[in-house]
Parts: structure tokens; C-alpha cells; sequence
């Protein structure tokens, strides 16, 4: 069993609201996986479930082998190796941009201060925001501040990363700083969750994509089976609506 | 038949053996050692029957005492004095004890021992006669007891001053003459009838004992010398051995009362009932129950520690065993004997309506549909109460006798009811009020504690009343604040002193520099603990545990959902009668104010928590910081920032709020305000005063957080 994340029988209802019918699914080592779906099809509450931010109905999250749905299990060991990055970025607002990043591994005495200092300066470097290491976050452009929430994630040197619509709230002309970064990374193998209407990003590096509406996967395959042989017409009206655009 | 004929015989035998063996015995012992001493029916504290029927005093206590110590035994036959006196002549008793006072004319006919009383004439009158001289006297009747050396001093100058005396033969009845006015005054012996006195007859002594002289034990003259022997040695020996005191302060004791002796008292009182209680220029508490408990203290031998606090906390503070007892110009009224045990009444006061100067009321049925003014808790509220149905009259109630007169004077109220003391000397200070009616006879003025709680300290009080009013010394007392009965008050020494604005605040520098100190330093610690407890609390409302969010808003929902009027009241009267335990006023007020300004402190934190955005939480958690770091680390400092405003405004509210707190007597800036005014009635320069002074006192603290503030922000 090589899968680091399994999703068997998944159901999430919010009251008589039901989010999530009954999803399986799993990922692979290194794998890079796609989510797409329209609004309110349940694919961020799907991302969130993974790493405990949403407790489910009813099935089971399984992460590295370890069903985090159970209430024993110590969901702060399970979230340190698994990274998140938000559509609203949620940057601390009280700390300036190193701190942001430096935060969690020296809180967890993880790293002492110096070598998380440099790690944070190195990571930063690597967003390209070598020279905002003392910046406060207000100061920063929402591109900006999205690529400090990747590298903050990273610091805790996590072998998955989820990303929540990492590029939704962003002008048109930040999006690709943020997604040549986490092409980046993808290219550096970090197994990756990706919910995004980014499609170019999807048909580029996803290894699988996930196609998910009123609470279901419909089809998942690789990026030339869903966007160029689709078989439902639900995925066909999705992909014309996105797409035209 | 025979048989049962010699049965009875023998029983018959048997009976009568025991029989003369019986008058044998008997005959035996009383041949030896025994005596027949006569004494007096009724002479307190000498002779009397107690409760018991048993026959006590001094007399009796002395005379057994030296028996036992000169080994015979002694029958005491009460008999009334004058009999006694015959049954001595006349050899039918062996001597007598009667309180006698040794004269030259009875020295002729009995032999008397060694004397062992001081006594001397005194004259007693009815407690509320304005008899002070024998000149007084003329024409008027005089109560005596037959044979008393008083009654003998009387009629020796009863021509002098020209009286008539009347003669009982026992001293209940001849007091009762003095009291029900058919005599104006009587003559006894100076101890008995301070003894009647403390024991709560209604008469006092007039002056000093006229005459000197000693009481003797008697036996017929040439007779019985061995008796007076044996008496005088024994009489020796208990006054060497101590017994002799003893004996004596059993009955009279002018000593300390050991009951209560050394043991401190805390006692409350109102903080503006002049002339009962208020602070003169040197703040210090004064008045007639001032003066009249410090001098019980006194004369009891026991520590006092005096609390001013409102009418009614004091009441509220006795009932939860707060304070041992009170005395506040408080009436005995048939409710609060329910919940209180009083002494001794120890005023009659009397109430009066009081109207403006100019105004044209003078007479109760004037008031149909207007408002009368009356003070919480006084004779004076409970009479208008009880009449106001009749007369249509509404009333409106204050808590100080200052706000009352001024509802009058502005007219709000068109007249007001309070104790003639209380409003006479109000009008001698200067109060523009006039009173239009005479005083209605009403409840007499009583010292409470709890019921059936600390009954020593009631005893201690009433025995001290009773010495007081023996000794002229509460006459004293009422006399300086009230002026001799009948002539006009003193003119006090208050109307040089400066009451314009800034003499106000020269003259009463140090007391509101104290109120001052007390405010602050109750706002400082009351925000302290008010902040700890409002973040812990509001904490607690945050956390992902339901039943400490459930905690949280429930506590907030108590404190915040009393008027911390309430609260104060509860914490500082309900908690001992709980716990038993007495908390100091100024704990119970950092309590109050801890938990009543600590709950809105707690709803704030809680709401500027969830006003910080939850996407910070949910940042902080899944980078796997446990939820009380990225509390602590990004929550927290997020949420202070938005907090610090509604921090200043508390502080600003908790600061204001200590002055609700002189109800339950605190000594802060507006407590001492209304003591202040108490005493010199200037209400709206003293207010003002302490208007200002809060005002500084605000803005002060405002630039203050203002400060810390914008060094959050940089």
C-alpha cells in the first residue's frame, strides 16, 4: 500500500444539508491530484477533511494508514505533516513575514531559532521573497502573501500539501506567480491535493484529475481522459461553462 | 381481729419513736447553733425573693456567709421591716439584717456590728421630671417607706421645703407612686435605689446622696453579745478573703462586666442622623449614640470599633452577623423585635412634621394629594405610612436625612416626617424648615443585635444604660446635644466656620483626601481581579469544550443580570449568613466589583475573540499548533488590540461603580461625601466637590489608557 491519503465511504451533512455522498478515493506517493467541480459541489469540504479542519459524517480519512475520523488520534501530529494552504492566504496578522513562517516549527521545537531563521529565510528565498523576510503582512500584494503562506506550510516540511482554490482570490495578473510555485513543487515530487478551476494548471501538472459534483465523484482520470474524452454529460457541461470563459 | 389489733399497735409504736427521735434531733441542733435573724420583705439589692422565690441580696448572702465561716446556722424570717425591728424588741428572733442605717436614737435600743455598707439618703424622680432640687418640691407629695433612715431624712426637712410625704411599706409600691405621678419624687437609700434604676424602673437620682451613713446588723440591746461577736469576725474575714466583694458586686456591680470585658465590638451605625450620629469638624463620629455607646463601652470595659454605614446596610449587616450590633436612633418596633433582641428603650423621641419655612401647611389634613418626604427605616416613615391612607397623602422615600429636608425645600415634597430631635437640630444648622406639629408619641429608641446573638453584649448595654442613668451621666450626654430640657439648644461653634466653596474643600481637606485614597485604591484592585477573572472567563467561552463555553455564559449571565446594588448587598450580607464567617467591607467590595465588572470584561473578550477572523485559527491549527498556542500566539494578540477600547471604557465604569459601594459603609470618595453633609448640610458645594473630583479622577485614567494604547499600536 503506497496511497498516503484513503477516503472510504466519506458522507458529510451539515443538518439535512448533504455535502458529501459517499467519496472514495485515495492518492499515491508523489502523486499530484487535480479537484475540480462546480460551486458548492462539496470539493473544499472534501480538501478539508483530510486533514481534520472538517470532521465527516460518517466513513473514513485514512493518512498513512491512520484514520484521523477517530477521536483518539492527535490531529496536531497528524496536521504537522500535512500542509495547508487557504484561498484566503490567513496569514498571522500580528507578525511580520518571517515570523509567519518561522511560527510553528520553533513553537513545536522543531528547530531551534537560528536554523529556523534560516529555513525561513530560504524558503522565502525560494517564493521569491528573499527581501520580505521583516515585512509586515498588511504591506504585502495578495500574490505575495499566498507564496508566504506556501513557504510557511513548507516549514514544517510536510509530505503532503493541500491547497484549498490557492488562486480564487487573486488579481488575474498574481496568478501565475503562485502557480509557478507550485509547479515547482511538483516537479520536486511533494504529493499534492489541488482544488482549483485553474484548468491550464490542472492539464499541466496534475498526475489525476477528480471531477466532483452534488457530493460525488462523477469521473476521475488523467488530464487528456477528462478534459478531452469525457464521458458524462455533467463533467462535458462543466468543462464548456469553465472553459468559454 | 386481734392480730390486726396488734399490727396497728406496733406500727403506732414505730411511728411514734421516729416522731421523738425527730424533735430530738431538731431540738438538739437548734439549741446549738442556730439563729433566727429577721430581715426585710423586699429591699432590694439587700433582701428580695428571686425568680426562684428564693431569698437573696446582700443582707441575706452576707449573713449565711459569716455563719458558714463562724460555724452556726442561720433562719432568715422576711418579715416587713418594721416588724422585724418589733420581733428584735420583743426577743422573738435573734437580730436582723434589713439594710438598717445605724442611728444614735436606734443605738439606744439595739447593739448593732461592725458596719458593713455606706449608705447615705438620696432623692429619686420620675424619668422624664424636670425636678432637679428639693426646692422644687413645695407643695408638692413625697413617696417614703416606713423606717428607712430616707424616710426619716425626708420628714426632716419637709417643712424646710414645704411637701407633704405619703408612706408604703415596701418599695415596689412606693416607686409606683413616683411613677404613675401621684408623688413628684421619693426617698430611699442611695444604693437601692440605684439598684432600682439599673433595674429598669422608671425613675433617676436627683444629685448626690444628702446624707451619709452605714447599715449595721442589729440584735437587742445586752442580748446576744456572742452573736455580734461571731458576726463581726466573720465580717472581717470575708472582707480579708475577698468574699465581702464578691458578695457585694454580685448585686452592684460597678465593676467591669466580665462577660464582655477586653472583647472588641464592631457596632453600626447611620452615617447622618445628627444629633444621634454624625461627624463633627474633625470628622470624627459624634452624637448622642456616640457618645452614649463609647461611655457604655467604657463603663463595661469593652473595645468598640463604630461603623457608619446606611440606615438599612446596618440593619442588613447586624442580621448577617457582620456587626455585633447597632445603634442608629433605631425605634422597637414589633417587626424588628422579630428579628433583632433590643435593649432597654433609651429614648423617646417623638415624631414631627416639618414643612418650608414659608409654607402654609400646618396641619395634617392639608396634605390630601401631595408628597411627603420621609428617610427609609425611621419612626418617622413608619407614622407616615400608617396615616397617609387617611389623610391622601403620598409619600417618597431617601435614604439620608440631608436629601429629605431638600426634597422639602425645593419643593418637590411638601412636607416631611422625622424624629423632633433629628429635625430640630437640622433647623438649628440652618435648615430652612419649620415644624408645625407636636410630637407623636412613637416607638422608643432601642440598641439591637441579631436575635439571640451576642446576649452578652445586650446585657453589657443595658447594665451600662442602667449605670449612666444612675449616674446623671446620660442626662450629661443628652444635655450637650440637645440642650436642658425646656431652654433653647447651645448655639454651637459651627457658624464661624467658612462654608464657601474652597473653605469646604480646606475643611474637609483630609477627608476627601482619604475617600479619595480608599476610591482609588478599590478601583485599582477592583480592575485588577474584575480583568483576570473577565479573561479567564471569557476564555472559558471561547475554548472548543461545551460545557466550559455553558460555564462561561452562564456566569456572565448571573453578574451581569444583577444590579451590582444587589450584588454588593448579597456578597457582603448574604455570604456570612452562609458561611458563618464575617467578610471586611472592603473585600466584599473588591468581590462585588471583581465579578460584576469581570463579567462584562468577560463578554467583551469573548466577542472580540470571535471577532477576530476564524480563518487565523484554522491557519494556526493546521500548521499543527495545539489550540492553546495559536491561542495564545495569534488569536490572543489580535483580539487585546480590538479589546483595548472597550478595557478603558470598563475601567472608566468600574472606577464610577466604587461609589455604590458606600452602602455597605465603605469609606470612599461618596460616602464620605454623604458624611460631609451630614454634618454641615451643604449638599449641592459638597457634591460638587466630589463631581469634580471623580471628573480628575477619570481623566486621569483616560489619558492613562490613552497612553497605553497607542504604545500597543507602535
Amino acid at each position: 500500500m503506497s496511497e498516503k491519503i484513503k477516503v472510504t465511504n466519506l458522507v458529510k451533512s451539515f443538518g439535512t444539508n448533504h455535502v458529501l455522498k459517499g467519496i472514495n478515493f485515495e492518492i499515491g506517493d508523489n502523486e499530484v491530484v487535480v479537484i475540480i467541480g462546480p460551486s458548492g459541489s462539496g470539493k473544499s469540504t472534501l480538501l478539508r477533511t483530510f486533514n481534520g479542519l472538517e470532521v465527516p459524517t460518517s466513513g473514513s480519512v485514512l493518512i498513512h494508514g491512520v484514520d484521523i475520523t477517530k477521536k483518539k488520534v492527535d490531529l496536531n501530529t497528524v496536521r504537522r505533516n500535512v500542509g495547508m494552504v487557504f484561498q484566503h492566504f490567513n496569514l498571522f496578522n500580528n507578525l511580520t513575514v518571517g515570523q509567519n513562517v518561522m511560527l510553528a516549527p520553533v513553537e513545536l521545537q522543531l528547530k531551534d531559532k537560528a536554523s529556523a531563521t534560516k529555513q525561513a529565510k530560504e524558503l522565502l528565498a525560494n517564493v521569491g521573497l528573499a527581501d520580505k523576510f521583516d515585512a509586515h503582512v498588511q504591506s504585502l500584494s495578495g500574490g505575495q502573501q499566498q507564496r508566504v503562506a506556501i513557504a510557511r506550510a513548507l516549514a514544517m516540511e510536510p509530505d503532503i500539501m493541500l491547497f484549498d482554490e490557492p488562486t480564487s482570490a487573486l488579481d488575474p495578473e498574481m496568478v501565475g506567480d503562485v502557480l509557478d510555485v507550485m509547479k515547482d513543487m511538483a516537479k520536486r515530487g511533494i504529493t499534492m491535493v489541488v482544488v482549483t478551476h485553474e484548468m491550464g494548471f490542472a492539464k499541466e501538472v496534475a498526475d489525476r484529475v477528480v471531477f466532483v459534483d452534488q457530493g460525488k465523484i462523477v469521473e476521475e482520470g488523467t488530464p487528456e481522459e477528462i478534459f478531452d474524452h469525457s464521458k458524462s454529460q455533467r463533467l462535458q457541461d462543466f468543462l464548456n461553462k469553465v472553459l468559454s470563459v | 381481729m386481734k392480730h390486726q389489733f396488734v399490727k396497728a399497735l406496733r406500727l403506732g409504736l414505730v411511728c411514734l419513736s421516729i416522731g421523738l427521735l425527730l424533735v430530738f434531733a431538731k431540738q438538739k441542733v437548734q439549741a446549738a447553733t442556730t439563729y433566727d435573724i429577721a430581715t426585710d420583705v423586699t429591699y432590694p439589692p439587700f433582701e428580695y425573693a428571686n425568680s426562684r422565690n428564693k431569698y437573696v441580696g446582700i443582707d441575706i448572702d452576707l449573713i449565711k456567709a459569716i455563719a458558714k465561716t463562724e460555724g452556726f446556722k442561720v433562719r432568715i424570717k422576711p418579715m416587713s421591716f418594721n416588724g422585724g425591728v418589733q420581733a428584735v424588741e420583743s426577743g422573738q428572733v435573734d437580730g436582723i439584717i434589713a439594710g438598717m442605717t445605724i442611728t444614735p436614737a436606734r443605738r439606744q435600743k439595739f447593739d448593732f456590728g461592725t458596719p458593713y455598707f455606706k449608705t447615705g439618703a438620696s432623692m429619686a424622680v420620675a424619668k422624664n421630671s424636670h425636678i432637679t432640687s428639693f426646692k422644687q418640691l413645695r407643695g408638692k407629695r413625697v413617696a417614703l417607706k416606713t423606717g428607712t433612715a430616707a424616710a426619716d431624712y425626708a420628714e426632716s426637712i419637709k417643712k424646710k421645703y414645704g411637701f407633704k410625704t405619703v408612706t408604703f411599706d415596701d418599695s415596689n409600691n412606693m416607686y409606683q407612686d413616683v411613677t404613675t405621678g401621684n408623688s413628684v419624687a421619693c426617698f430611699d437609700d442611695h444604693p437601692v435605689l440605684h439598684y432600682a434604676v439599673k433595674q429598669g424602673v422608671k425613675i433617676k437620682l436627683v444629685g448626690q446622696p444628702a446624707t451619709s451613713g452605714w447599715y449595721g446588723f442589729a440584735v437587742k440591746r445586752g442580748q446576744h453579745a456572742a452573736l455580734i461577736r461571731k458576726f463581726n469576725a466573720g465580717l472581717k474575714k470575708l472582707k480579708g478573703n475577698g468574699t465581702y466583694d464578691q458578695i457585694v458586686n454580685r448585686y452592684l456591680s460597678s465593676q467591669k462586666n466580665p462577660a464582655v470585658r477586653n472583647k472588641t465590638f464592631q457596632i453600626a451605625t447611620d452615617v447622618t442622623f445628627p444629633p444621634f450620629e454624625f461627624a463633627n469638624a474633625a470628622n470624627h463620629y459624634v452624637g448622642i449614640d456616640m457618645d452614649l455607646i463609647r461611655a457604655i463601652a467604657k463603663d463595661q470595659g469593652f473595645k468598640l470599633v463604630l461603623k457608619p454605614m446606611s440606615f438599612n446596610g446596618a440593619i442588613q449587616a447586624v442580621q448577617s452577623d457582620q456587626m455585633d450590633g447597632m445603634i442608629a436612633g433605631m425605634s422597637i418596633t414589633p417587626e424588628r423585635q422579630k428579628q433583632f433582641d433590643f435593649s432597654k428603650p433609651y429614648f423617646n423621641s417623638g415624631v414631627v412634621m416639618a414643612v418650608k419655612s414659608h409654607s402654609t401647611i400646618a396641619k395634617l389634613s392639608q396634605l390630601r394629594g401631595k408628597k411627603v418626604a420621609v428617610k427609609t427605616g425611621t419612626a418617622g416613615a413608619d407614622y407616615a405610612n400608617s396615616i397617609k391612607k387617611k389623610y391622601g397623602f403620598k409619600t417618597v422615600t431617601f435614604d439620608d436625612s440631608n436629601n429629605m429636608y431638600q426634597d422639602v425645600i425645593t419643593g418637590n415634597s411638601v412636607a416631611c416626617f422625622d424624629d423632633h430631635p433629628v429635625t430640630k437640630y437640622a433647623i438649628h444648622k440652618g435648615t430652612k424648615l419649620r415644624i408645625v406639629t407636636k410630637p407623636v408619641e412613637t416607638a422608643p429608641y432601642g440598641f439591637a443585635v441579631k436575635r439571640v446573638h451576642n446576649a452578652a453584649l445586650l446585657a453589657a448595654f443595658n447594665t451600662g444604660l442602667a449605670n449612666l442613668e444612675a449616674s446623671g451621666q446620660f442626662d450629661q450626654i443628652k444635655g450637650k446635644y440637645l440642650g436642658a430640657p425646656g431652654k433653647a439648644m447651645p448655639v454651637t461653634a459651627d457658624s464661624k466656620t467658612d462654608n464657601s466653596f474652597f473653605g469646604l474643600i480646606k475643611q474637609n481637606a483630609s477627608a476627601l483626601g482619604e475617600g479619595l485614597q480608599e476610591t482609588l485604591l478599590l478601583s485599582v484592585v477592583s480592575i485588577f481581579f474584575a480583568t483576570i477573572f473577565g479573561i479567564i472567563v471569557g476564555l472559558l467561552g471561547v475554548v472548543p469544550i461545551k460545557w466550559l463555553n455553558w460555564l462561561s455564559t452562564t456566569i456572565i449571565y448571573i453578574f451581569r443580570g444583577l444590579p451590582l446594588l444587589v450584588l454588593a448587598l448579597f456578597i457582603y450580607t448574604g455570604i456570612p449568613s452562609l458561611t458563618g464567617e464575617k467578610i471586611p467591607a472592603f473585600v466584599a467590595g473588591v468581590i462585588t466589583l471583581a465579578f460584576n465588572e469581570g463579567a462584562y470584561t468577560a463578554a467583551f473578550v469573548k466577542g472580540g475573540i470571535a471577532a477576530v477572523d476564524p480563518g487565523q485559527m484554522e491557519a494556526a491549527r493546521s500548521l499543527g499548533l495545539p489550540f492553546s498556542k495559536a491561542m495564545r500566539k495569534v488569536i490572543l494578540p489580535q483580539g487585546l488590540k480590538i479589546m483595548v477600547p472597550s478595557f478603558i471604557n470598563q475601567f472608566i465604569i468600574t472606577l464610577k461603580d466604587t461609589s455604590i459601594l458606600s452602602v455597605i459603609g465603605l469609606l470612599e470618595l461618596t460616602q464620605t461625601g454623604k458624611i460631609i453633609i451630614a454634618r454641615n448640610l451643604e449638599g449641592f458645594a459638597v457634591w460638587t466637590i466630589i463631581a469634580l473630583m471623580y471628573l480628575i479622577l477619570i481623566t486621569l485614567l483616560t489619558w492613562l489608557s490613552n497612553w497605553v494604547q497607542r504604545r500597543m499600536k507602535a
